[in-house]
């Protein structure tokens, strides 16, 4: 029997088994991914992180949880109530659904479907509504502002998101991401569309709310934003959200772009190393977007804005024609490589030219200047 | 761009390094020698006691009023292992008040506190804030127990470096007796069956103390006292007792004590009593009436001092009236009468003085005379106003209003003064 039969043979019975699978697996994965960001962030800043809890602090995840299940659960006098009580929900919800259609290995996910990578763009969008529910049922306007906010970065940076991600179902031919994954037996995506990696990672961080485009949560300004007046075990249902949506991004951008179960070893090694594969894989993702949040400072509004669509979303499309371009006429793949790494040399070059510039105001690359003070 | 993959190198860079971390309940890092956490006392292990004399110093200097010492006579002194005549009986340091300024320690002259430079210092989380006040013993029990082994004070450094850069004869060193050198010189003679201190003279025998003893006197505030101090305490007493008898007013028993015990004259003067030879002091005193006491004629109002007390206030009044060229009042005359005053017959009053007795009622209202009715309504006012205003004097002056008064203001439905109403 294989993975993707149901088990037992009575499908109902199947889906509850999987969900049930999943819900606790991403429990388990959220919970040391919070420990795990803080041992990491801890040691970007040469500190420990936690080591009080449990044997170096293993267990520190388990009393957060703990912690935030037992607090008191506040709702705000003037909130619409249904809103925003069911709004963690909604925003938890298309999260645990992207989950669901990830091959973790070959054929080995809780549903494989042909159109995943376009169900992962459609349950997406949805997330989008949990926020602004938060932000509209608080009943507070901060709140309320933090959601509009958030609905706008997320929906800026979806279109990149989605476009990059084309790039590479466009020379995959396929949007079933197993066929995605099978594909790059001899080279990960990666390397053919590197260019389409670096949007899709600087979208995802925005997506994410992650450092540097954390500004819809910014703890040291807004203080959660559109999850303000939440505590207990709904804000905790926002924090789930999010780190099941760091977990669900980083396996989706593994398979897609970095080989996912197949690149080094092929099909043939088995489940278990495939299922590794894609972890180590997965892991080196979610490094990489700790790394950027112990690194960058935060950006403007206006200037995430303006990066999104003055910049990303202009080379994405370029991209997608510049593609496009080489399957019409059925050029080899190698120089589609070559083009794209040109690109992304001649993008560094022109932010590079650009940061030399003295900065205006609205000028994105300007932040990560030193401004030198002259007379 | 470029600054951000140098951004991401640097935070990759310090990635890698060790963390600075000191997991600190588990692993404690050295504390520096000038370390300031709280002042403790230092023990003296030559003569096995603090340095401390509680000469109160440090408390003076406090400038958050942390601290109490109480100095009291070493017990150390006459036996002769130590040269300090007084010891600290008692020391509280409140650590929750403590600033940690470390006057106390600059301005010691015994080199008894200095700054706790260990982690002990530190680590002084209670759940209750009075376990913060800490006695003596906690105070010393640094030093004591050797954990204080290098006691530092600022000025010893500055004294030290002043003294090299002049040229000049470098200072003694300081906490000498406190080292943990000395402390295992003390563990030696406590091996070699020597003694805790070193022993400096040979022990005195107290002359003062045996003879008291002797005499069968408890001992009370009295004993061993010099002839000097005793005479000054009954000077003092006597001017006290002078004052109080000008005013017509009780001797305090606890001052009747002092004159006893000081072997005044006022004493009989007072009592018509011998001083006692072996005077009881005043707490002793509540089981037995004496006869001096101020509360055993109190219900009594015609006891001989309570009308000689009366007589002298009514003369009082009645040179008032005279000196205003006012006719005295029947009622004082009646009451000069009945005191048997000189001033009656010199105001022409022509009657016998009724004989009054012992255990009547109060002869103000029980007397009647050939004027009429003493208890007529006016003359129970005028009576009544006339005790009111003289509480109210002795209000006005300070003094406290005599038992007999108050009484007589309320036999006659008076209200008697308070401070309150004294303006």
């Amino acid at each position: 029997m294989s993975f993707g039969d149901p088990f037992f043979g009575i499908s109902w019975l199947d889906i509850i088994i999987r969900t049930l699978i999943m819900v606790s697996a991403m429990t388990v994965v959220v919970i040391y991914l919070t420990y795990g960001e803080r041992k990491v962030v801890a040691r970007f800043q040469m500190r420990l992180g936690p080591t009080r809890t449990g044997p170096v602090g293993l267990l520190q995840g388990v009393a957060d949880a703990l912690k935030l299940v037992v607090k008191e659960d506040l709702r705000p006098r003037n909130a619409d109530r249904w809103v925003f009580e069911f709004a963690p929900y909604a925003t938890f919800v298309p999260v645990f659904l992207v989950l669901l259609t990830l091959p973790f290995a070959e054929d080995w996910g809780i549903r494989n479907l042909a159109l995943g990578m376009f169900f992962v763009f459609a349950v997406l969008g949805l997330n989008i509504v949990g926020v602004l529910m938060a932000g509209f049922g608080s009943g507070n306007k901060y709140a309320l502002l933090g959601g509009i906010r958030a609905a706008a970065q997320m929906i800026s940076y979806e279109i990149p998101l989605v476009v990059a991600l084309l790039t590479v179902a466009m020379l995959a031919g396929t949007l079933d991401l197993n066929q995605i994954a099978n594909l790059q037996g001899d080279r990960p995506f990666i390397l053919v569309q590197p260019l389409a990696f670096v949007i899709f990672f600087i979208a995802v961080l925005s997506e994410l709310h992650r450092a540097p485009f954390d500004i819809p949560v910014a703890e040291s300004e807004i203080v959660g934003g559109y999850f303000v007046e939440y505590s207990g075990i709904r804000w905790s249902m926002f924090q789930l959200a999010e780190y099941a949506a760091l977990w669900g991004f980083s396996i989706f951008g593994s398979v897609v772009f970095l080989g996912g179960w197949n690149f080094p070893f092929g099909s043939e090694v088995g489940v278990g190393l495939q299922l590794a594969l894609t972890l180590i894989k997965s892991t080196l993702m979610i490094f990489l977007i700790f790394w950027v949040r112990a690194t960058m400072p935060r950006l403007r509004m206006d200037q995430l804005m303006s990066f999104c669509w003055k910049v990303l979303i202009e080379i994405s499309f370029a991209l997608l024609l510049v593609t496009g371009f080489f399957l019409y006429y059925n050029w080899p793949q190698e120089i589609l490589a070559l083009v794209n790494w040109g690109g992304a040399l001649l993008l560094l070059i022109a932010i590079f030219i650009r940061t030399r510039r003295k900065s205006k105001a609205g000028d994105l690359v300007g932040t990560y200047k030193n401004i030198e003070v002259t007379e | 761009m470029f600054g951000i993959l140098k951004g991401l190198a640097t935070t990759f860079s310090t990635f890698t390094r060790k963390p600075v971390t000191i997991e600190y309940p588990d692993e404690k890092r050295d504390l520096p020698e000038r370390q300031r956490s709280f002042p403790v006392l230092t023990w003296d292990f030559d003569h096995d006691e603090p340095f401390c004399t509680g000469c109160n110093i440090c408390v003076r200097n406090c400038p958050v009023d942390c601290m109490t010492a109480v100095m009291q006579d070493n017990p150390k002194h006459p036996e002769g292992t130590s040269n300090r005549r007084k010891i600290a009986g008692k020391f509280w340091i409140d650590y929750a008040r403590c600033m940690r300024c470390n006057i106390c320690v600059e301005v010691c002259p015994f080199e008894a506190i200095v700054m706790d430079n260990n982690w002990s210092g530190h680590e002084h989380s209670v759940f209750d804030r009075r376990d913060l006040h800490k006695d003596i013993e906690d105070l010393l029990a640094s030093s004591k127990s050797g954990e204080l082994s290098r006691p530092f004070r600022p000025l010893d450094s500055i004294n030290l470096s002043e003294a090299v850069s002049t040229g000049e004869e470098t200072p003694e060193a300081t906490f000498v007796a406190a080292l943990p050198k000395a402390r295992e010189e003390q563990n030696q003679r406590i091996e070699q069956g020597l003694g805790a201190a070193i022993q400096e003279r040979e022990p005195e025998v107290q002359a003062t103390t045996s003879a008291s003893n002797e005499s069968g006197v408890a001992e009370d505030d009295f004993s061993g006292l010099s002839e000097r101090k005793l005479r000054a305490r009954r000077m003092k007493a006597e001017r006290e007792a002078k004052v109080l008898l000008e005013k017509n007013e009780v001797v305090g028993q606890e001052l009747l004590y002092v004159l006893g015990r000081t072997k005044s004259t006022l004493y009989k003067e007072i009592t018509g009593e011998d001083a006692p030879s072996i005077p009881v002091p005043p707490s002793a005193k509540a089981d037995s009436p004496s006869p001096i006491s101020p509360n055993s004629d109190a219900g009594d109002p015609n006891s001989p001092r309570k009308i000689r007390a009366k007589r002298m206030r009514a003369e009082r009044t009645a040179r008032e009236h005279i000196e205003k060229n006012e006719e005295v009042p029947a009622v004082l005359m009646t009451i000069l009468r009945d005191t048997e005053s000189p001033i009656y017959t010199e105001l022409g009053g022509t009657e016998t003085p009724q004989v009054l007795e012992t255990g009547t009622s109060n002869p103000d209202i029980a007397t009647e005379n050939a004027e009429g009715n003493v208890d007529s309504p006016r003359k129970l006012r005028a009576r009544r106003m006339r005790a009111e205003k003289e509480a109210q004097e002795l209000l006005n002056q300070g003094e406290p209003i005599p038992e007999e008064l108050v009484e007589r203001i309320k036999s006659l439905d008076g209200t008697v003064p308070t401070p309150e109403s004294a303006t």
